[in-house]
């Protein structure tokens, strides 16, 4: 099958594109639209649009990593932060926050929802990628 | 805390023997039981000790040891080091040992538990954990069909009684406010005046009766024998078919002294008692002839309980450890025929006292014991039954003697036609005398069954103590050897004669007994749970999950209109309520239009493209409402799943015939649109009626008020996700998770291709079906070739 190099230059040029953004996303999710959830789709749809361009085994292959372990990563990371909350606030998922002032740059907020939403973030995009990369696997094989 | 360790001693051996290495020296674990057998006889009864548990529902870890508890401690304690002795003998291989000291040691501690509980649900555990344990010590040569077979009927059968039982100490405890066993024992007048009662009683007996093989639910116990014979001399002997005598006896204070309750025991028990005791005859296997003459002591035990009187009572305490005793050993003398001679046929061994003398001692006095010929303590035992049925009418009289006469010509039988006679030639091995720790067991118990008796004054407060747990009242009793020439007496001797004489004439009775039909209940059993249960199951299956994701979505759909409408209409709500049309304006609506437009092209499109495209048009058009309406967050996530879902269906439209089939009948057309559109209607008014009716104040302003503060964010929907909720988007990323493995897991399950994982017969057949059914391969295990199209 023949694939248009109009759209995997396009794909290619998008993935950073994308990824930075679904990073821009989970961090500014707590004060204005955006979070976890959303912010690993738009960085799973980066994937998606390589996969589409360039078929699942040359993307696997390339990516080097594989994602249905990554979003078991995703799930590790989300429980790591309930406990945190379970362990200093006794109660799973209490949240702690940790906000140091930076000279010259702000305020930086850390807090425990935020590495969650990190967890949820991972989950999302490794869950996401999993499923549409295994289709994807099926349907270049239908067609060789 | 002794009586903690009395049960945590033995779990914790049971790990222990299988983590150590495993040899010769493994056998010592035979200390454990021996110890705890001390203990127990050491200490006096000890009040209830309670560890607080799961508070919420009532359950502590609370155990106490009364008179009756301390008696079948002992006699579980002690039958267990005697088995776990001889079972060194029995299992050559130490790794087997092992294992089998394991389980056992397991089950004693679950049945130590059982029987020191002093809560009704903590009993109830322990009682559950007997039931696996024993399925464990069934299906111990699990190679073996049978062994398999047994296991589990006897797991179903007393599993279900288990059910029942948990059903009936949940009614008992809504009815008393506790399941606390002093609270409960001393509240019978409560109970019995409910209405709860008799379906409380009805519920409790049903699991005593499995468990203790009562008629008609008495067919796992001779299944059971594919155990050991160790286990079975341990579990379906001595001990654990023993719980339901002892459940009975310990609720007697709240259950009994009603003709409800005494009436069912008696008359299920007296007439066990007689089956089984006849039913007995018919047997070959010697293992299931001890069986059956256990089933029809356990059926006297059961009436013993049902009459309730201080003597009936006695007589089933004095019962429980005679029979312990002699059919104990009994069993092992069985284990070691089996070991000399390959075989446990009656009809084919004989001549075996030649040979095995040790054993054919140690087996004399354990049948002599069962037979009630005096001065053995089975005597003892037949003599204090007499007394207690006496007082009451005497057709009862009639049948146990009955029972005892036949009891007796099935112990004459075992040792007569085991040991007496000539040594025949063609048995599987050459008979041999089998190793001291083998002889040693059964011996043991018979020297025991044999001093008992003139000891007797040493058992007169321990047998009181359990009387009197029973019937909550002072009850001195003394147990005497020879009471003079009685009643009892004469009756005793009469039923020996009966027996001697029927034995006699043995052979017509037998092979008459064996043309009657039997009234069995294993074939009720086998029709209902051997076949029209696993027949039903696979035809549900087959049915309801056929592979075929359309029909799975009906279904789904079909019980949510069901569930709903019953919701709707039962539910006295004000279904509509004002309808506010003050925030619509021109946009809104063009939307909403558009909606409808979009919905319709996805139903007529012509191809399944042009039909994907409609539907993502109407994702998008939901997305563009949601941000009209004030929900970024919301319309930016559905619009991202558009985009995601979209792919998705076009990657596994792939597989599929760009045009829709035609082949969808008119009929079933019409059926889908009628479901569809019932689903819409049914969605909507829930939404009406769920805007106009407001049962509790709104949750959102206290979000609202609470995000900055206490969450530290100005988005309250990401607030809500990570933080207030965050427990359930823990479990949704689970299940997110849980899906992507499911769906990788099942593509991997190819069908039509060379098989990545062992599924080869999904392979072979997947050969035969058409090229344009995408679907999972059960189906094409089940039906390869129903219904082609995919609509």
């Amino acid at each position: 099958m023949t694939r248009s190099p109009f759209f995997k230059f396009l794909a290619r040029a998008m993935m950073p594109i994308l990824i930075l953004f679904s990073i821009f996303f989970l961090l500014r999710g707590h004060n204005q639209p955006g979070g976890g959830f959303v912010g690993g789709l738009v960085g799973a749809s980066s994937i998606v649009l390589m996969t589409l361009a360039y078929g699942a085994e040359e993307v696997a292959r390339q990516m080097r990593f594989d994602f249905r372990r990554v979003m078991l990563w995703g799930v590790i990371v989300a429980v790591i932060a309930g406990m945190l909350g379970l362990i200093f606030q006794s109660s799973f998922l209490g949240s702690i926050w940790f906000k140091p002032y930076l000279d010259g740059i702000g305020r930086l907020e850390l807090g425990t929802p935020a590495l969650f939403d990190a967890g949820v973030y991972i989950v999302v995009f490794g869950a996401t990628v999993a499923i549409v990369m295994a289709m994807a696997e099926e349907s270049d094989r239908e067609v060789e | 805390m002794l009586l903690l360790l009395l049960v945590i001693i033995p779990t914790a051996a049971a790990f222990l023997v299988v983590l150590l290495p495993r040899n010769t020296l493994s056998r010592w674990v035979i200390a454990v039981p021996a110890v705890l057998f001390l203990l127990v006889l050491n200490s006096g009864e000890i009040p209830p000790q309670v560890v607080s548990w799961v508070p919420s529902l009532g359950v502590d870890l609370s155990l106490m040891m009364d008179g009756l508890g301390s008696w079948f401690a002992l006699i579980i304690t002690g039958v267990g080091t005697l088995v776990l002795l001889y079972a060194a003998g029995y299992f050559e291989d130490p790794a087997k040992y092992v294992r089998f000291a394991s389980y056992t040691l397991l089950f004693m501690a679950a049945m130590l538990g059982v029987v020191l509980s002093a809560n009704l649900l903590l009993l109830f555990v322990f009682w559950e954990l007997t039931s696996v344990t024993s399925y464990l010590l069934i299906g111990f040569y699990h190679e073996r069909e049978a062994a398999r077979e047994g296991a589990r009927r006897a797991l179903i059968v007393t599993g279900g009684g288990g059910l029942a039982l948990l059903a009936g100490v949940l009614l008992i405890g809504s009815v008393v406010g506790s399941f606390d066993l002093e609270t409960i024992l001393a509240s019978g007048e409560q109970i019995k005046s409910s209405a709860l009662y008799a379906p409380a009683v009805i519920l409790i007996l049903l699991g005593a009766f499995a468990k203790s093989a009562q008629y008609p639910l008495h067919f796992w116990l001779p299944g059971a024998m594919e155990a050991p014979t160790p286990a079975s001399a341990y579990l379906h002997s001595a001990t654990m078919v023993k719980a339901g005598i002892f459940l009975m006896a310990r609720l007697y204070p709240a259950l009994g002294d009603t003709p409800l309750f005494n009436g069912i025991v008696t008359a299920v028990g007296l007439f066990t008692a007689v089956y089984a005791s006849i039913y007995a005859l018919r047997q070959r296997d010697l293992k299931a002839i001890l069986a059956y003459s256990t089933v029809s002591w356990l059926g006297t035990l059961t009436f013993l309980i049902g009459l309730g009187t201080k003597e009936s009572i006695k007589a089933a305490v004095v019962g429980v450890l005679a029979h312990a005793l002699y059919k104990g050993a009994l069993f092992l003398t069985a284990g070691s025929i089996d070991h000399a001679t390959g075989t446990r046929d009656i009809d084919r061994i004989g001549g075996l006292g030649r040979v095995m003398r040790f054993t054919l001692i140690g087996a004399v006095i354990a049948g002599i014991s069962m037979a009630g010929i005096p001065p053995l303590f089975g005597f003892v035992a037949k003599e204090t039954l007499l007394i207690g049925v006496l007082e009451f009418h005497p057709i009862i009289t009639a049948l146990v003697i009955v029972s005892a006469v036949f009891t007796t010509v099935a112990a004459l039988r075992i040792l007569w036609d085991s040991f007496a006679g000539k040594t025949p030639e063609d048995l599987p091995h050459k008979p041999h005398e089998v190793n001291p720790i083998m002889w040693g067991a059964p011996l043991i118990m018979g020297i025991v069954t044999l001093i008992l008796p003139f000891t007797l004054p040493a058992l007169d407060h321990p047998v009181s103590a359990a009387i009197e747990s029973v019937r909550r009242a002072p009850s001195e009793i003394h147990l005497h050897l020879f009471e003079g020439i009685n009643t009892p007496f004469i009756l005793s001797m009469i039923a020996i004669a009966a027996g001697i004489a029927l034995f006699a004439l043995r052979r017509p009775v037998i092979d008459l007994l064996r043309r009657v039909p039997g009234l069995n209940t294993n074939a009720v059993y086998e029709t209902l749970i051997g076949r029209m249960l696993p027949n039903g199951a696979q035809m549900l299956t087959n049915n309801v999950q056929n592979g075929k994701l359309r029909n799975y979505i009906s279904i789904i759909a079909a019980s949510f209109v069901g569930l709903m409408l019953t919701l709707l209409i039962v539910i006295d709500n004000e279904i509509l309520g004002p309808i506010d049309f003050a925030g619509a304006d021109v946009e809104t609506a063009l939307i909403c239009v558009l909606l409808i437009v979009a919905a319709l092209s996805t139903v007529i499109a012509p191809t399944r493209l042009a039909a994907i495209a409609a539907l993502g048009i109407e994702g998008a058009l939901v997305s563009l409402l949601f941000a009209l309406f004030g929900a970024p967050d919301l319309a930016f996530t559905q619009l991202m799943i558009e985009v995601v879902s979209l792919v998705l269906f076009v990657l596994a439209f792939h597989f599929l015939p760009d045009t829709f089939s035609t082949r969808a009948t008119r009929i079933r057309q019409l059926r889908d649109l009628t479901l569809a559109s019932l689903v819409g209607v049914v969605m909507a008014t829930l939404v009406l009626t769920a805007n106009s009716n407001r049962l509790f104040p709104s949750i959102s302003p206290w979000y609202v008020e609470n995000s900055v503060p206490v969450g530290q964010g100005a988005n309250i929907v990401n607030v809500i996700v990570v933080d207030f909720r965050g427990m359930d988007t823990q479990g949704e990323i689970l299940v997110l998770v849980i899906a992507a493995m499911g769906v990788v897991g099942l593509l991997r399950l190819r069908p039509g291709d060379q098989p990545r994982g062992q599924y080869l017969e999904v392979d072979t057949v997947a050969n035969q079906v058409d090229d344009n059914e995408p679907s999972l391969p059960v189906e094409q295990l089940e039906n390869p070739r129903e219904e082609g199209s995919t609509t």
